[in-house]
């Protein structure tokens, strides 16, 4: 087997405990509020029977133990039960609401990339001088403004006075990709900027470290072209751990995304997800909850076969030294 | 003319603490076809000497005086491009470290090959060059050939290695042979066998004598190992805490040392033929390169000091055969 492969088989192993783990809290998500949940759900002025109706639904009549391997059995077919309040089944709720999150994130991400990219090579390039000065600044704003902020900044200046930009939902790509790029962009923007000041700095600080390396004197002195070595060279090697940085700030990004839907009026998972939590529609949070957790598995799984592809150092085995 | 011909070389670091004088007033010579050996303890200031040579010491360090000559131009006024067409072309440097001198995510074989490439005719431009859309068949096969040369096993396949994948002792001789990858008039080699098993020595001292033999190349040959510098220097140049303490023939200086400095690293040198002798250690330390004293560097643990040796480093006497910054000296000078 190649150690590439076996590499990979490696990570995705790793990825079960995780999935796991993830199983017991989102399970755990219901057993722990206080007292019976079905009474937690339908509230104190809620009649006995139909208390027991709710538990018999939810299986509470069981052993815990028996639940959770019900759970997981469930789970593991993509089936949470149905939502509580509209009877719906959960995984239908979440397949529609995936593609909204999912085109807002990887748009944002795609700013985020597009935007740090140059900035964060300029201004490791030109380190002390003027453009790298305004770039630091720049990401510290991006860093430090909130996104709801942002997103009611640009709906304010952008979408109230032109026209071209929708004040509120989104439009799928696959339903009319002019709108969808017209109703996306501002929201991107207010998810994407703080990911973009943060990759910026990374990148900026990878690139700086990375021209201290030995190879880079070598480069110079064997009179090798400084714009091959910097543009090349240098600038893989710091993109490396950034795209590990990447995966791991996907969680950040979902985050974002509850809040930035919530804003922009979109139809996305954390619309659902804020909308469920406020119903105590606890089959819908579980939903939520693994999928978030599957989608991060799966981002870091993508990662580390992106890095191994890139990084011969992984492809091809540690140092023997 | 010389092909190098140092002259009052100073060259400091601007540290937090202080500045560090790495290399204080270096004068240093080296012909056409001669191999000249710089030896002397840890932090002497070897290494520092050769990147100042290339003008490749950089920030926080500054060449703070003295002129460089390399074939009779001035090579610190040089712009960057005119640095960059002799750097790796007609000079070449052996890094101390060749691990580290290496980037881990290219292949050996085309870090080598683009070196070449950089230095011959026609060259397209860099970033074609990076992005490999330019592998060059004849490169290819002159890199294949030096790898070969230096002593590595099986080079068509080592070229497609990256360096994590060569051992310590691999990627030196990969080291050793892109530096004589452009057939260079100038090889700066810092410490290029040192770890390396005595066979592999040998190969590559027998690399660098055919290479000096046919081009006429000129090695600055820095080591720790004085036995290799009496199989291979024709001069030797012994280093003190950023000063030349003696210069001469390998075989005067050697036989004879005229400074107590020289005396000592002889002495300091196991001697397996006489295992129960006890062996010779130096006393004291290199002074604090932060902190040097005014007069001899080397007074302070020198067998033999005087009075004045405190108040004034002493010049270069020239007694003939080398020259000798001692006092000692002084009688035997012309
Ligand atoms: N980048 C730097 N910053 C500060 N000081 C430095 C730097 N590089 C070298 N020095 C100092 O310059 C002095 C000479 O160092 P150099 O590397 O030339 O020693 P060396 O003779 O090559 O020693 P070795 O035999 O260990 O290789 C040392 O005191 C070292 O601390
Ligand atoms: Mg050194």
């Amino acid at each position: 087997m190649s150690r590439l492969l076996r590499y990979l088989l490696g990570r995705l192993l790793w990825a079960i405990p995780v999935l796991l783990g993830a199983s017991v809290v989102t399970f755990m998500i219901m057993q722990l509020t206080p007292g019976d949940p079905a009474r937690f759900i339908l509230g104190q002025r809620a009649s006995q029977e139909a208390v027991m109706e709710l538990r018999r639904e939810l299986g509470l009549h069981q052993p815990i133990f028996v639940q959770y391997v019900d759970f997981v059995f469930h789970a593991a077919q993509g089936d949470f039960g149905q939502s509580l309040q509209t009877r719906e089944e959960v995984t239908a709720m979440l397949l529609q609401r995936i593609p909204y999150t999912a085109q807002l994130s990887i748009a944002g991400l795609l700013i985020a990339v597009v935007v740090s990219f140059p900035v964060g090579v300029i201004g490791a390039v030109r380190e002390g001088e003027a453009a790298d000065h305004a770039s630091r600044v720049g990401a510290l704003l991006g860093i430090s403004t909130p996104n709801f902020w942002l997103g009611l900044l640009l709906i304010l200046v952008f979408a109230v006075p032109l026209e071209a930009f929708p004040i509120f939902g989104m439009t799928l790509v696959t339903e009319d990709p002019i709108a969808a790029v017209t109703s996306t962009l501002l929201p991107a923007i207010a998810l994407g900027t703080a990911q973009a000041a943060l990759l910026t700095r990374l990148l900026r600080g990878g690139m700086l470290d990375e021209m201290q390396e030995g190879y880079v004197r070598t480069a110079r002195a064997y009179g090798i072209d400084n714009r091959e070595t910097t543009y090349v060279y240098v600038l893989k090697n710091a993109v490396l751990p950034t795209i590990t940085v990447i995966g791991l700030q996907l969680g950040a990004l979902l985050g974002g995304a509850v809040i930035v839907e919530q804003v922009f009026g979109i139809p996305g998972i954390g619309r659902l997800a804020i909308q469920a939590i406020f119903n105590k529609d606890f089959p819908v949070i579980q939903g939520v909850t693994m999928l978030v957790a599957v989608t991060f598995v799966a981002a870091n799984l993508l990662v580390d076969v992106l890095y191994a592809q890139l990084d011969p150092r992984i492809r091809l085995g540690g140092s023997e030294r | 003319m010389s092909v190098l011909q140092i002259d009052d070389l100073h060259t400091y670091f601007d540290t937090e603490s202080g500045t560090v004088r790495a290399v204080e007033g270096i004068d240093l010579t080296i012909e056409a076809g001669e191999i000249v050996g710089l030896v002397g303890e840890s932090g002497s200031g070897k290494s520092v000497t050769a990147s100042s040579i290339m003008d490749l010491v950089q920030h926080p360090g500054r060449i703070a005086d003295g002129t460089v000559r390399y074939d009779g131009q001035d090579v610190l006024s040089l712009s960057e491009d005119e640095l960059a067409e002799l750097r790796g072309g007609e000079i070449s440097m052996i890094f101390q470290d060749p691990m580290d001198a290496f980037n881990p995510t290219q292949t050996v074989g085309r870090q080598l090959h683009d070196v070449l490439r950089s230095h011959r005719e026609g060259s397209v431009h860099p970033l074609v060059r990076a992005l490999g859309l330019d592998h060059d068949a004849d490169c290819k096969a002159a890199v294949v050939e030096m790898l070969d040369a230096v002593g590595i096993p099986n080079p068509e396949a080592r070229y497609s290695d990256y360096p994590h994948e060569f051992s310590g002792g691999m990627i030196q001789r990969a080291m050793v042979g892109m530096a004589l990858l452009c057939d260079p008039k100038l090889v700066l080699a810092d410490e290029p066998t040192t770890g390396l098993d005595v066979s592999i020595e040998r190969q590559i001292l027998g690399l660098f004598k055919d290479l000096v033999e046919e081009l006429d190349t000129a090695v600055l040959w820095i080591t720790h190992d004085l036995s290799v510098v009496a199989k291979l220097c024709d001069r030797v140049v012994v280093m003190y805490a950023g000063k030349v303490m003696e210069v001469g023939s390998t075989e005067a200086v050697l036989s004879d040392p005229a400074s107590p400095y020289t005396q000592a690293l002889l002495d300091s040198i196991p001697r397996y033929d006489r295992p129960d002798e006890e062996m010779y250690v130096m006393e004291g330390d290199v002074p604090d390169p932060l902190n040097r004293p005014d007069g001899c560097r080397f007074a302070d643990r020198c067998p033999e000091v005087h009075d004045r040796c405190h108040d004034h480093h002493p010049p270069r006497f020239d007694t003939g055969d080398r020259e000798v910054a001692c006092y000692l000296a002084e009688g035997d000078a012309e």
